[in-house]
């Protein structure tokens, strides 16, 4: 009884690793770096994440755990509750709709396919923000957001790909077997 | 065999069906949380706070790591600096005697002609010095975050001054942290006057570095100048006449640019300031 229950715990916790890695690349992004330039540059790490971990090990990046991470988006980035969470929503539809055409592809292909889902998205966003305050947003630090988002990529899929080999591959094979 | 084979094509299908089902319920929720939020629904408000006193220690204890290369970082620049400043300050130091003593006169000059006016000045102007924890200065938003303790004395609407020009306004108050509206946030908008002129106008944000002064009225012929200095007007009863705002920097046909005068790079500490006015109910348009 006592094996199955911390078991069942140890499942439990490995399927919540793809959200708290997450939550902690958000919670890095709100460390202020005290360099005027870089305030402005603020890559959107959870879409990043949100995108590798559906591609990669989509059984634990539920919409549910996309929901949360909107939330929380929204309330570190002090923008219009369920703004972020709108974004996420179509992101993980329309990569959960192309996953399986991305598997087994170069790490440039996924890239690329992140790069348009990252112009999408922030521009969903630019516009759900412009059309709330009946205002263009300036569009310049959304495309600074959009590259900056893009070109930190690679680092954000190298590190969770890490955590993915560490934790979570095992897992990943006994859930295929299954 | 072949039925459960059946039942289990049809658990698969249905749970297919589920999960459409759920997306399309949080893209409704979604939806409805974005109107609330714009109708400012006490159940979205209620929420934002309730979610702004968990997060808030989150964001206070992130940057404590980088607060601290940049102390250390700081201080070190300043003992290297050290010489050459008190030289500075030490000249500063006897020119400001000089210019104390012209204060002192003008001070009994000005108490004389106040008496003279029956003049009211502002009575039992408080502030409190906060921390700032958080500053999201982005194309999507403006606003920081400061730390204002457990006192209440900070309410929505008062003044938030650094190096006594105006930054912004508190948003919102949640326990111990507050949400100021930057002067240059898209919804921030500011009764103003151009001080040599006396032209009045409406400074609005955009989210980018520049302000603009709308509607400037068209009651005194003199035009406006790169390099004029903008006040607050005092009208609206949200921020009191003659602080500064800002100063222009360009004048065409279209439009007005105003730079704040306040840069948000090196904020650390900011003042609000209760003027005691009249400040804006929750729901209510703060512009006059």
């Amino acid at each position: 009884m006592k094996e199955t229950f911390k078991e069942n715990l140890i499942a439990y916790i490995k399927a919540c690793v793809p959200f708290l890695s997450s939550v902690i690349w958000l919670l890095l992004m709100m460390m202020p770096l005290h360099v005027p330039l870089f305030q402005m540059i603020k890559p959107d790490v959870v879409l990043a994440c949100i995108y590798f971990w559906i591609l990669c090990f989509d059984h634990s990046m539920g919409v549910i755990s996309v929901v949360l991470l909107g939330l929380l988006c929204d309330m570190f980035g002090n923008v219009v509750l369920g703004t972020h969470m709108a974004v996420f929503i179509v992101v993980y539809v329309a990569t959960k709709g192309y996953a399986l055409w991305f598997n087994a592809k170069p790490f440039i292909v996924n890239w690329l396919g992140f790069a348009l889902i990252c112009v999408g998205a922030l521009m969903m966003k630019w516009a759900i923000l412009s059309i709330y305050h009946h205002r263009l947003l300036p569009i310049l630090y959304i495309a600074i957001n959009c590259v900056s988002t893009v070109l930190l990529y690679p680092l954000i899929a190298k590190v969770n790909l890490w955590v993915y080999n560490r934790y979570l591959l095992d897992d990943e094979a006994i859930h295929e077997q299954g | 065999m072949k039925r459960r084979r059946v039942l289990f094509i049809h658990l698969s299908q249905s749970r297919v069906f589920l999960q459409k089902i759920a997306v399309l319920v949080c893209l409704l929720f979604a939806l409805v949380l974005m109107t609330l939020s714009k109708v400012e629904h006490p159940f979205v408000l209620r929420l934002k706070q309730n979610l702004s006193t968990i997060i808030n220690p989150i964001v206070n204890i992130v940057r404590l790591p980088s607060d601290g290369v940049y102390y250390v970082y700081t201080s070190t620049h300043r003992l290297i600096d050290a010489c050459s400043e008190n030289k500075a300050l030490t000249l500063e130091n006897e020119r400001l005697r000089l210019v104390e003593q012209q204060n002192r006169i003008l001070k009994i000059e000005n108490k004389f002609l106040s008496d003279m006016l029956n003049y009211m000045p502002f009575e039992d102007v408080q502030f409190v010095t906060a921390k700032v924890i958080a500053l999201k200065n982005d194309g999507f938003v403006r606003m920081l975050t400061v730390y204002v303790g457990q006192k209440n004395l900070v309410k929505k609407g008062q003044v938030v001054l650094h190096r006594n020009n105006v930054i912004g306004r508190i948003d919102s108050v949640d326990g111990a942290y507050a949400q100021v509206l930057l002067l240059s946030d898209i919804s921030s908008k500011i009764p103003v006057m151009i001080e040599r002129t006396q032209t009045r106008g409406i400074l609005s944000g955009n989210n980018t570095g520049t302000l603009n002064l709308l509607y400037p009225s068209s009651d005194f012929n003199e035009p406006l100048m790169i390099g004029d200095k903008v006040i607050t007007s005092g009208v609206g009863g949200i921020f009191p006449s003659g602080l500064t705002v800002g100063r222009i920097i360009d004048v065409s046909t279209h439009e007005i640019k105003v730079e704040a005068v306040e840069s948000l790079d090196s904020l650390e500490f900011v003042y609000i300031v209760d003027y005691h006015l009249e400040t804006p109910q929750d729901g209510a348009e703060t512009t006059p």
